[in-house]
Parts: C-alpha cells; sequence; structure tokens
C-alpha cells in the first residue's frame, strides 16, 4: 500500500502542529467559535449531539495492520475505547475532547493518517472497491488513480471552497461495489481492444435529498488525460453551481438544470481550453504510486483445498460463513474474507479497540497486514489463502465477528442518528438492531438471499437509504420519529432509486414491516429470482397490498 | 403542568453537554437545571449563556423546553431527551447502561 514519502510526512506533520496552535488560541478565546469552526472542519473535527467527533480519513479504504492497531490505541487513549466505521470507508471516533485533538492527530500522523478531507466544501477522501486489487472480476487495481486524485485534490487551492462538498469513487471492475454512479464523479475502468487503460467518467450521482444516478460524460478516456479532464469538470462546477442554496449546490444540481448535454459540452470546451498538465510528467508518477499497490508474493496454490473443503462438511457453519463472506480471489488458492461488523442486534460499523486489534493480529498473520474497510460498514482482508480460513474464522467468531451475513439482510447499513448525530430527524441505530433481531435465524437469511436494507436517520441520506433494496428514513413529526420505506433502490452496476411505498412506521412497526415485505417477496418470487429482480419485475403493487390493504 | 426552559450548551473544552444551574454553574446533569417557568426568566438564562460563550467556557448555548416531572427535568422533544441523556443504545465499550429516552416526555 501506499507509504508517505518525506514530503508527505511533512505536510501532514506541519498540519498538526498548525491545528494544535489553533485550538490553543480557541481554548484561550483569541478565536471565536464562528472562526474556529472553519478550521476544525478543516481537521475532520465535527460537533456532534453530544460532543465532539472526529472523522479520520482511510483513503479509498485500505489500511494496513499498524495503522489498525493505532486506532485501537487511540480509541482508548481519547475516546471511550470503539469507533465507528462509515459508509465514506473512514472511521469516527465519538467522543474526543478538543483539547486533546492535537495530540491524537499527532499520533495519527505517526502512522501516516490524518483528518484532511473528511469535512467541508473540497474534494473529500476518495473511495474505492474494497475488493480494489483483489477480485476476480477486476481488470485492474483502481488505488493508484486512487492516489493519485488524492495526492492532486489535498488541499488543492483552487478546489478548496467548491459550492458544496465533492466525492470521487473508483473502481477498476465491470461490478460495481464501489456505488461509482453515487457519486459527485464516478471513475470506472475500461480497456480498448489494444488493452490500453481508459476511464468511463460518471457524474452528478449521488444520494441526499435529491439522489440522482449519475450520467457517463466520456465512455472512455485515455488514463494519461485524468487529471486535466477532472479538472476541466471542476472548474466548470466550481463556476457554475449554485451557491446561493445549500441544498442545491451539489454538482449533481447543476447538471440537472443546465441538462447533461449543456453540462458535457461546457466541461469540453473548458478541456480543450485548459493547459493540461504534462502527460510524460503524469505517467512517471502514476508509475511510482502504482509501485507501492504491486501484488504480495502469492503462493502457487490448487484453485480446490482438500482441508478447506473437509472443514466445511464437518461444521456447517463454517461452510455458511464461507459461502457468505468469502468473496473470489484472483489467484487461485486465495479467498477475499469480508468481516461482518454487523453482529445480531448490534451497531452496524462499531468495533472495540479488543476487535480492532484482533484484525490487526489476524491481518498480519493471514493476509500480507492489509485490511479494508468497505462502504457496506465491514472490514475485509483482501489475500487469505482458503488453507488458512478455518484457523481465521475460529479468531473471528469467539471476537464477535463471526456473522455469515454478507450482502444477506443482517448486513444492514446504518448511520448514526438520532443517538449521536446532530443533524439527525430519528434514530436509525435502534431500528437496524431490532430488525437484525427479527432476522437472526442465518439459515432463513440465505434462503432469502442478497438483500440490502440501508437506514438513515435523515434525509441527508448517509445510511445509503435511496438505495437500500430495502431503504427506511428516519423522519421526525412533532416530536415523535418515524420511519418511511422505499423499495427497489440499488448501488451496483445498474444502480437505482428507491421508491417511497407509501405511510410511514413507527419504531415498534418497522421490522414487522420489513418481515411483510420478505414474507411477500418469497410468496411470489419466481424460480432463482432476487430480491431486487422481484422488485423490478413485479413493482411496488404486491408490496404496498400486503402492507397497506385492511386486514 | 411545570413545562419551562432550560438552558444548554457544549462545554469548549471537551464538548459534553451541559446544563445551566441556578447558582451559574454548568452541570452535565440536566435534573439539575435551573427551569426558567417566566418568558422574561428564560431571556435572563439566554443572557447568562452569551456570557460563558464570550468567556469562552461554552459554546453554542441555546434554551431548550423542558418539564420538571419530580426530581427529574425532561425535555419536550426526543432529540433534547437523548442529547441530555446520552446514546439510547448500549454501545460497544460503554460503561453506562442505555438511556432511556424513549418514554414520552410530556404526558398527553
Amino acid at each position: 500500500m501506499y507509504r508517505y514519502d518525506e514530503f508527505d510526512q511533512a505536510f501532514v506533520d506541519q498540519r498538526v502542529e498548525q491545528f494544535r496552535s489553533q485550538t490553543s488560541r480557541r481554548l484561550s478565546g483569541e478565536l471565536t467559535e464562528e472562526e474556529f469552526k472553519p478550521l476544525r472542519l478543516m481537521n475532520g473535527l465535527y460537533l456532534q449531539l453530544h460532543g465532539y467527533m472526529l472523522r479520520v480519513a482511510i483513503p479509498y479504504g485500505t489500511l494496513s495492520a499498524v495503522q489498525m492497531r493505532a486506532l485501537a490505541e487511540i480509541s482508548e487513549k481519547y475516546d471511550k475505547g470503539y469507533g465507528h466505521f462509515t459508509t465514506r470507508q473512514n472511521i469516527q471516533f465519538n467522543w474526543p475532547k478538543l483539547e486533546d485533538t492535537p495530540d491524537l492527530l499527532a499520533d495519527l500522523a505517526k502512522v501516516e493518517m490524518h483528518a484532511i478531507q473528511t469535512s467541508g466544501n473540497c474534494i473529500r477522501n476518495v473511495t474505492a472497491d474494497h475488493w480494489a486489487g483483489v477480485a476476480a472480476d477486476e481488470l485492474a487495481d483502481p488505488r493508484p488513480v486512487a492516489e493519485l486524485i488524492r495526492q492532486w485534490s489535498s488541499l488543492h487551492p483552487e478546489f478548496s471552497f467548491l459550492p458544496r462538498k465533492f466525492k470521487v469513487a473508483v473502481t477498476g471492475a465491470p461490478a460495481d461495489r464501489a456505488a461509482v454512479k453515487l457519486h459527485d464523479i464516478g471513475l470506472r475502468l475500461h480497456l480498448n481492444e489494444a488493452g490500453e487503460r481508459g476511464w468511463e467518467v460518471i457524474v452528478g450521482g449521488g444520494q441526499g435529498r435529491t439522489p440522482m444516478v449519475g450520467v457517463t460524460v466520456r465512455d472512455f478516456l485515455p488514463e494519461e488525460e485524468l487529471l486535466g479532464y477532472l479538472e476541466a469538470i471542476m472548474r466548470v462546477y466550481n463556476l457554475f453551481g449554485r451557491r446561493d442554496n445549500k441544498y442545491k449546490a451539489r454538482i449533481k444540481i447543476l447538471i440537472h438544470e443546465t441538462g447533461a448535454e449543456e453540462f458535457s459540452r461546457l466541461v469540453e470546451e473548458e478541456y480543450a481550453r485548459a493547459p493540461r498538465p504534462s502527460v510524460e510528467i503524469e505517467r512517471k508518477e502514476l508509475d511510482r504510486i502504482s509501485a507501492y499497490f504491486a501484488p504480495p508474493a502469492y503462493e502457487s496454490l490448487s484453485a480446490v483445498e482438500p482441508e478447506l473443503e473437509r472443514r466445511k462438511l464437518e461444521d456447517p457453519e463454517f461452510a455458511r460463513w464461507v459461502r457468505t463472506n468469502v468473496g473470489a480471489h484472483r489467484v487461485a488458492g486465495y479467498g477475499i474474507v469480508n468481516i461482518s461488523l454487523k453482529p445480531i442486534g448490534g451497531i452496524p460499523g462499531d468495533a472495540t479497540a479488543e476487535q480492532m486489534r484482533t484484525i490487526a493480529d489476524l491481518a498480519e498473520r493471514f493476509s500480507h497486514a492489509e485490511i479494508r474497510v468497505s462502504h457496506h460498514q465491514n472490514l475485509v482482508l483482501p489475500d487469505v489463502k482458503l488453507a488458512d480460513l478455518y484457523d481465521l474464522w475460529t479468531v473471528l467468531a469467539v471476537n464477535g465477528m463471526g456473522e455469515a451475513n454478507i450482502g444477506l439482510l443482517g448486513d444492514i447499513i446504518s448511520c448514526p442518528g438520532l443517538d449521536y448525530c446532530a443533524l439527525a430527524t430519528a434514530r436509525s441505530i435502534p431500528i437496524a438492531q431490532s430488525i437484525s433481531r427479527q432476522f437472526s435465524d442465518p439459515q432463513r437469511l440465505e434462503e432469502i438471499g442478497p438483500l440490502r436494507v440501508n437506514i438513515s436517520g435523515c434525509i441527508n441520506a448517509c445510511g445509503h437509504h435511496h438505495v437500500g433494496h430495502i431503504g427506511i428514513l428516519g423522519l421526525e413529526k412533532k416530536g415523535k420519529e418515524f420511519y418511511q420505506v422505499t423499495l427497489g433502490g440499488h448501488s451496483g452496476t445498474d444502480a437505482s432509486i428507491g421508491g417511497v411505498l407509501g405511510k410511514g412506521f413507527s419504531e415498534d412497526e418497522i421490522a414487522g414491516a420489513v418481515e411483510t415485505i420478505v414474507d411477500t417477496y418469497l410468496d411470489i418470487r419466481e424460480d432463482g429470482e432476487s430480491f431486487l429482480d422481484c422488485v423490478r419485475r413485479a413493482g411496488t403493487p404486491p408490496f404496498k397490498e400486503a402492507l397497506y390493504a385492511p386486514a | 403542568m411545570a413545562l419551562g426552559h432550560v438552558l444548554t450548551a457544549n462545554r469548549l473544552s471537551d464538548g459534553i453537554v451541559v446544563f445551566l444551574t441556578a447558582t451559574s454553574a454548568w452541570s452535565e446533569k440536566i435534573d439539575e437545571a435551573v427551569l426558567a417557568r417566566e418568558p422574561l426568566a428564560a431571556g435572563a438564562l439566554e443572557k447568562r449563556g452569551a456570557e460563558f460563550e464570550d468567556t469562552n467556557l461554552v459554546t453554542g448555548a441555546y434554551l431548550i423546553e423542558a418539564e420538571r416531572q419530580g426530581d427529574a427535568i425532561v425535555p419536550t422533544h426526543v432529540r433534547e431527551r437523548i442529547r441530555a441523556c446520552g446514546p439510547t443504545i448500549a454501545y460497544l465499550g460503554a460503561q453506562t447502561p442505555p438511556c432511556q429516552a424513549d418514554a414520552p416526555a410530556v404526558a398527553a
């Protein structure tokens, strides 16, 4: 993975000292809250419902065992001994003190981490396919490009005061695991007949209060042109994006209001006009960065591991976990282990310091010391030998991380909601917990098949409810929380936004409503038809009928 | 009906939610807050809050509606009940049981 050079390290260290000075001036009263707020936000420090919250960047969701161990230590030293992995592949600490934050950031800097690009109207931390570099279906690892974009965009002076925040996601695979159509810019790698690399550029996707699927403005942008072209998009957005209304300031609104064709024309015009970065330098730089992502030395192994097959026969629980949680690796004899942070009745994405250390140990022992965070709020060990799966699983299971539910109904995405968040209108974690308890039988989960339930505690949609196969949005009326249900959202290659079913449900009713929806699906599904396909075929009427028809 | 207003803020140094008491101290316990029953008294609380913001002890002071129920002070709105009481879930690493903010504050 990428390692800081002396410039990176000096830059991050200086930033910590700058924030230390700003914090001490705030505490002494030299800076007012109004003056200080944008400064702390530029360093990832929010003021939430119960106190400060620090969002730490995990670029494209990749971190080392050493970094994970440092996060565990930080959670104990400055917080309450746990952290929350987010839908942006980052980690949040819920209880840091302002007076401690400079020291916390200094501890992060020691392991090449920071909280830059996790807040504010800048280009945010770049996200990527959490199976990058190892997925069987992947054309090439997208992380060198993600890292290049990170370096280009970090504190980019021209793009530090955009109309609104700006999110970029990249994938190197045809199966979209990075939700590239739901970002301000999504990039998907393609190869042409000559084997050359080009990027499909998708612009104007997003969730929030106005969910939209992005539009493709270039099918195949030669890789060396990437930064120049992104710059042109950013310039058009920076110039024409609305600044009069925060809720209409994202690039998706600009594209919606000007029309995709006209927007595209403006970008091409800007691109033709602008002086381009030197192609040669960029190639050299990309090669330099790519070297950091060189695959580890894989052993030459058989695709079938007899020991694994024997264990699977002996232990059906293990066999189930292998079926649901282990993804296809591009190298024979290896698997991608997806660690569920969704225990039954647990808090999606939360991990204790002890669990983080266990993951770090396991990564060192079994997966070349590398870990990924998925936007589904799970963790990934990308390079595990099939022969090691059983040993790995037993350690996970005794540490509360052995749940076999990846991609199934128990694998619920949930934002922190009103239990933590100052913007939330309703709680989302207790809803996730009640649904998770309702569907606690792993065999039933498997029978139901792939089904994503996503929950947000407000219309800002951090819990990705718009792209949940079943989406749940928490709202509030006269001081009472209630929950609106959407069906048919999806964040994959054929992305779609879910449609609202009807009248909302109370906290006590919502798990029952999900049960009714699932029962209806099981009732009407055709052979081998997934929940999403069933909703797309049958539409919402059967589900509405089941939910709302008088008994 | 013992409805009134309580002044709340976040302590600047650590961000923790605090409430203004009758002795002009800031307490982490809402039950120790002063409940202003009269608009004039609420206005005075707000003024005290602004002074404390000027001296950088707290930040973001504002009034919330709440009701005295025996020894307890209970905010009207669920958001403020959770803010006063803490997460309603048993979060990992927590030493304290989850907050019971679900109960309706004001009897219908």
